[in-house]
């Protein structure tokens, strides 16, 4: 990334015309009213893993280091502030570790943080196989036995489902439903058969009983590529979901908020949730005159990735909350705030603010030589939990506003232009 | 200016030096020179590639410095090898510079076999062969054209067996350690292919006497397994610290040096102790009851289609298998056979690994058979820790054959080397030798083309192919070094080595996953780019000179481009991942098992450029829900009693039943030759035709420490009783013949046997070869050769 002035200019000029470019393929114009949700690039994140030695002390899914906690673990279910206060907390820590072994300090750009931060986000998305005995016991406890069949046994109502064996992840066994969802439901009326919820991991504990009940032979696993969330957007929109739940999912008066039900869950769990409501959904589509949408190839797992991206930039901090935080946390012991001498810059005109990554990304970058201060001054390392990266960045970009004569970072819009 | 301590005394020894050369004068110091300002540092570059020396096909990285290999190393990146290499592979170096190295074609000029030779081109090789072959196709009897070829799977065997099918002839024939697993596979599991296993997630890991730190399909796999960079003392929470050993072996091997505990055993009666083991686990119902019910047939008593009662899997070893008996014949004892089966329950998933050691001998069908009748017992087939079978690499196929007239005629011939066995392709080289060396008739094969084929050596009937190579009217050999058979050819036309020519390189069976390891010159030909060639283009130009159809079915002009364009199929297959770092490895496994694959060239060439950068492909998922990889039996049911193999011994007539021959070793020794031949292959010299090498002479074996010299291991006991000590040289004498060695007293020698290192051999050429001195035993339903049913004597030299 070219840190240069210049170049932040010209990445300021790409994402106008990106934007330009989502507004022109139909995406609806309140998209240009907030953030995008997923800034970051998961796949550039995940070579800086690699390249700024993250993977010597930490690892994804168990490989990598062991010094530090798995970022997939520990960072599931959090948005990318959250995530960067999780990664600022450990700072003191790190930073003895890594003086320790000699290691120099690995300092980002504001869009370098962006990227490494969306690849741990983006690795939770990923389910791990499900448990085929739980599966067997789903697949008769939900009554799919009564109209499905798999490996010979159970019901031919409904057609046998031995061909999705050929799979890992439930998302083709979920968009199968998904799109034979209102015919299917309408039989379970029909039949006085309960329809089917799923929570949790269930719906991929079925596909891996499917796996292993199957009786397809010559069956050739068929890995899916990575889902998108930025054809997942475009997908929103085509596919009409916009008209209920509005263009970033956050509801309409028709239809709920989906970022409340996507943040801590993955591809088969937002699966599972978004087949509990269908049966629902696809009445109330009915009443409104529309037909209900259908997927092809792997596009339910773009939409879901969308749905699950939605919440990863929270905008809409509170800032009297983060005026409070100044205080409470002892930001004031080292900041000053309308150009009072202090130890630290005055934050009332710090490039930083804008944005809460880039905030992120100067406290991080600076952790060392705050540390060391902290250290010398005996001030206790203030730790920030949920969402008080976000409030502290709302009320430091309204100070900032008020402030004269800054210059202002374009905050990171892209979509994630690649996927690990 | 200032000065520190250490730079003081540096410059004051660096006066001193200065003042000592001025006084002794004329002496030039490299130094000086490199202070001229012509002088230029070397260039230096690393670059991976593949070791092609043994089939295990280890990651390896050649640091060349002006062009020339100065060491090799591994490659860090090969997921089997993980970074680590066998002496064999490190002393490749001296094999490239070795000075009996052949660099350039030769072409016999006078009596065959009188060590006379003259210098040719690889063009003008070419075109002699080429003359050779259009004649012989010209005569209408292509099929009249043999390959004997060593191991050599992945391009190499598919271009060989291409060219064999578009020339027209039926006769290539691998001589390439059949095993005779595949026969085992194929009873059993009607999947006719050498197993792997997953040792690295075992349990625990019981090898009937395979030599896996030895000469197995790949010792670096057992040593990642055991002990590599994913296992540790225990400093963190996602490492492991490697699977239980246990070695069950007739010999105190290096292998078993480095087991948790080793089983001394009767050479023969491995099956009879799998069935022992089989016993206690049954009568002690330690068995995966599910499993079994779900996949297996034959385990309980049946009707057959007549009403009468079969004796199913459990009758048979609960009747004849007691623990009192089975130690009376293998001489472990009724203690440990009842802890190895307990330790097998309690260390799940235990794996039983078997080879040549069991299925080499009279009767090891069977005894092969009832090993692996535990693997099934314990329910470990196609899961992780266990055994599989695994993929291939999905590369491009080659295009499409072009068959014309003369091809399809002679593909209808019968193969000069069919086998004759029951079961399996038997001993294909001996078979060929066998008609060719007939008498009375004119030899079937006119050209013989031997690649990586040293039958003079390797073959348990050398004067079967001494005879066979004088009938054959021109004898080729592609050996980079005057070997026992090259002496015997008509044209040599050396291979490059695997450092200065383009080849793929499978991993071997033995490993899970598929991996394409790609091998790319490091260096220049040795002689030079004009005077040798690599076999794979002599190949591909051998077609284009044929012409016609034989040229449509190999249209590659280099053996680079046939694998950039094979590498098409990896790329396109959506799986997969050019060789990474542990971390990358593990992120594209991981995504794998989760259903996701992660693509990461936006193009081919990109792709093929990192490919070989990195050293090749691997995809490090296996399916290991998938119900077709336990069997593919028409029942789709695994078979403990082989339907296949009972017919087989009905039709005999002989009243033999399955298994029964693995109740005791088959033959006995008696006065004349007291001692049994245990011939075991030694790591560094595995294939009996490396034995160049001074880093690999220096350290054949570290265990008997024994090096330089042909030796034989005999226990301290047995050694007291016929008067002999340490370092005689004996004789070794069988029915057949006899060499030479030097005795090692060995207390890891039984006492009843005599250990026999193969691949050894005097610098002055004498041959030490044991497996010339065995008796022409051979495994009935298979006709593998027999190793260990040869008895033998010793007598001071």
């Amino acid at each position: 990334m070219d840190p240069t002035p210049s170049g932040r200019a010209s990445r300021g000029v790409a994402s106008v015309v990106r934007l330009l470019m989502l507004t022109s393929l139909g995406v609806a114009p309140l998209a240009a009213q907030t953030p995008s949700p997923f800034a970051g690039d998961p796949t550039a994140g995940r070579s800086l893993f690699l390249q700024r030695g993250c993977l010597h002390c930490h690892s994804i899914w168990g490989s990598g280091g062991t010094l530090g906690p798995d970022l997939a673990i520990v960072g599931a279910g959090r948005s990318m502030q959250q995530l960067a206060g999780m990664f600022w907390n450990h700072t003191p820590r790190m930073i003895e570790t890594v003086r320790r072994r000699g290691v120099k300090w690995p300092t980002f750009t504001e869009e370098e943080l962006a990227n490494l931060i969306s690849y741990v986000y983006y690795v939770k998305l990923f389910d791990e196989p499900g448990d085929p005995a739980l599966g067997a016991r789903w697949f008769r406890e939900k009554r799919c036995v009564e109209c499905h069949s798999v490996g010979g046994k159970g019901e031919k109502v409904g057609p046998a489902l031995d061909q999705y064996a050929n799979y890992i992840a439930p998302i083709m066994l979920a968009e199968g439903m998904w799109n034979h969802g209102p015919r299917m439901q309408y039989k379970q009326v029909s039949r006085g058969v309960a329809i089917p919820t799923f929570a949790g991991r269930e719906m991929a504990d079925i596909q891996a009983y499917i796996r292993q009940t199957s009786s397809l032979r010559g069956r050739k696993v068929r890995f899916l590529l990575p889902p998108q969330p930025a054809k997942g957007q475009q997908l929103f929109g085509a596919k009409k979901c916009v008209r209920c739940h509005g263009p970033e999912g956050r509801g309409t008066s028709y239809g709920p908020d989906l970022r409340t039900a996507t943040l801590p869950l993955r591809v088969s769990e937002i699966a599972g949730v978004l087949w509990n409501h269908s049966f629902q959904m696809s009445s109330a589509m009915q009443a409104r005159g529309f037909s209900f949408p259908r997927f092809e190839g792997a596009e339910m797992a773009d939409v879901i990735a969308f749905l699950y991206y939605v919440r990863f930039n929270e905008t809409g901090g509170n800032s009297i909350v983060g005026a409070t935080l100044f205080e409470s946390k002892g930001c004031t012991q080292c900041h000053s705030r309308g150009g009072e001498k202090s130890i630290g810059p005055d934050l009332s005109h710090s490039k930083a603010p804008p944005t809460s990554l880039g905030l992120a990304t100067a406290m991080w970058n600076h952790g060392p030589a705050m540390y060391d201060r902290a250290t010398t001054r005996k001030i206790e390392w203030p730790g920030f939990e949920k969402d008080e990266m976000r409030d502290l960045a709302e009320y430091l970009r309204d100070l900032a506003t008020r402030a004269p004569a800054r210059k202002a970072i374009p905050p990171v819009t892209s979509p994630p232009a690649r996927l690990p | 200016m200032t000065q520190s301590r250490r730079e003081f005394l540096w410059s004051a020894g660096a006066v001193g030096a200065a003042w000592a050369l001025v006084r002794n004068g004329g002496v030039q110091w490299s130094a000086s020179e490199a202070n001229e300002p012509e002088w230029m540092p070397g260039t230096e570059a690393r670059t991976n590639s593949t070791c092609l020396l043994c089939p295990s096909r280890c990651g390896i990285r050649g640091r060349v410095v002006d062009g020339n290999l100065v060491q090799i190393a591994g490659n860090p990146l090969h997921p089997m090898s993980q970074g680590g290499l066998c002496p064999r592979g490190i002393a490749g170096v001296q094999m490239l510079y070795h000075p009996n190295r052949l660099t350039t074609p030769l072409v016999r000029d006078g009596a065959r076999g009188a060590g006379h030779w003259k210098a040719i081109t690889p063009e003008g090789a070419v075109a002699l062969l080429g003359q050779r072959l259009q004649a012989l196709r010209a005569s209408g009897r292509p099929e009249a054209l043999a390959v004997l070829a060593g191991y050599c799977a992945g391009s190499m065997e598919d271009v060989w067996r291409r060219f064999m099918q578009a020339y027209g002839s039926p006769n290539y024939i691998a001589d390439d350690y059949n095993d005779g697993t595949d026969v085992v596979m194929d009873l059993m599991h009607g999947i006719p292919r050498r197993p792997a296993y997953d040792l690295e997630h075992a349990g625990l890991v019981l090898s009937f006497g395979t030599p896996l730190f030895e000469a197995w399909w790949s010792p670096l796999q057992a040593y990642v397994a055991f002990g590599g960079p994913g296992h540790s003392r225990g400093e963190g929470r996602s490492q492991r610290l490697g699977p239980r050993f246990v070695q069950i072996d007739t010999r105190f091997s290096r292998t078993a040096a480095r087991a948790h505990e080793w089983v001394g055993i009767t050479p023969g009666t491995y099956g009879t102790l799998a069935l022992g083991i089989a016993y206690v686990l049954i009568k002690e119902q330690l068995i995966d009851v599910t499993f079994i019910a779900e996949h297996v047939d034959g385990f309980e008593d049946w009707r057959d289609k007549g009403g009468d009662l079969q004796e199913g899997f459990r009758s048979l070893v609960l009747r004849h298998y007691r623990s009192e008996e089975v130690s009376a014949v293998t001489g472990v004892s009724v203690e440990r056979i009842v802890s190895l089966a307990k330790s097998m329950a309690e260390h799940r998933p235990a794996v039983a690994v078997f080879g040549a050691e069991v299925l080499a001998d009279s009767g090891g069908l069977f005894a092969g058979l009832a090993v692996q009748s535990l693997n099934v017992l314990m329910g470990n087939i196609n899961r992780v820790g266990g055994l599989l079978f695994s993929d291939r690499a999905p590369v491009e196929p080659l295009v499409t054959a072009s068959l014309d007239q003369p091809a399809r005629a002679g593909l209808d011939v019968r193969p000069v080397a069919a086998t004759t066995a029951p079961f399996g392709g038997g001993d294909p080289a001996l078979k060929l030798a066998q008609a060719v060396a007939g008498e009375g008739g004119t030899s079937p094969v006119d050209v013989l083309l031997m690649y990586y084929a040293n039958p003079l050596a390797s073959s348990t009937h050398p004067e079967v192919w001494s005879k066979a190579l004088s009938h054959v009217p021109f004898v080729v050999s592609f050996s980079p070094f005057l070997d026992e058979s090259a002496r015997h050819a008509d044209l040599i036309l050396p291979d490059l080595l695997p450092y200065e020519r383009w080849q793929d390189a499978p991993a071997p069976s033995s490993y899970p996953f598929p991996v394409w390891g790609i091998a790319q010159p490091l260096v220049e030909p040795r002689g030079g780019k004009k005077s040798g060639m690599a076999t794979g283009d002599a190949l591909l130009a051998l077609a284009q000179r044929i012409g016609g159809t034989v040229a449509k079915s190999l249209p590659y002009t280099s053996m680079e481009e046939l694998l950039k364009s094979r590498a098409r199929g990896l790329y396109a297959s959506g799986r997969g991942m050019v060789l990474g770092s542990a971390f990358e490895r593990g992120h594209s496994r991981q995504m794998e098992e989760r259903g996701w694959w992660l693509p990461q060239y936006p193009e081919f060439d990109s792709f093929w450029s990192d490919l070989v950068d990195n050293g090749g492909w691997a995809d490090l998922f296996h399916d290991v829900t998938d119900p077709a990889r336990l069997a593919l039996t028409p029942s789709g049911r695994i078979q403990l009693m082989p339907v296949r193999l009972r017919d087989a011994l009905a039709a005999e007539g002989k009243g033999r039943t399955l298994y029964q021959s693995t109740k005791s070793a088959t033959t006995t020794a008696g006065t004349q030759f007291p001692l049994r031949l245990i011939p075991y292959r030694v790591s560094t010299l595995a294939s009996g035709t490396l034995a160049l090498e001074p880093w690999l002479a220096e350290q054949p074996t570290v265990f008997p420490d024994t090096h330089w010299v042909p030796w034989v291991e005999l226990s301290p006991k047995t050694a007291q009783q016929m008067g002999l000590h340490d370092g005689v040289a004996v004789w070794v004498i069988s029915s057949r013949g006899r060499y030479r060695a030097r005795l090692k007293v060995f207390p890891g020698a039984a006492p009843q046997n005599v250990n026999a290192p193969y691949g050894l051999a005097y610098p002055d050429g004498e041959s030490a070869n044991p497996l010339h001195l065995l008796d022409e035993a051979a495994e009935p339903l298979t006709s593998v050769s027999a190793w260990y049913s040869t008895f033998v004597r010793l007598e001071r030299a």
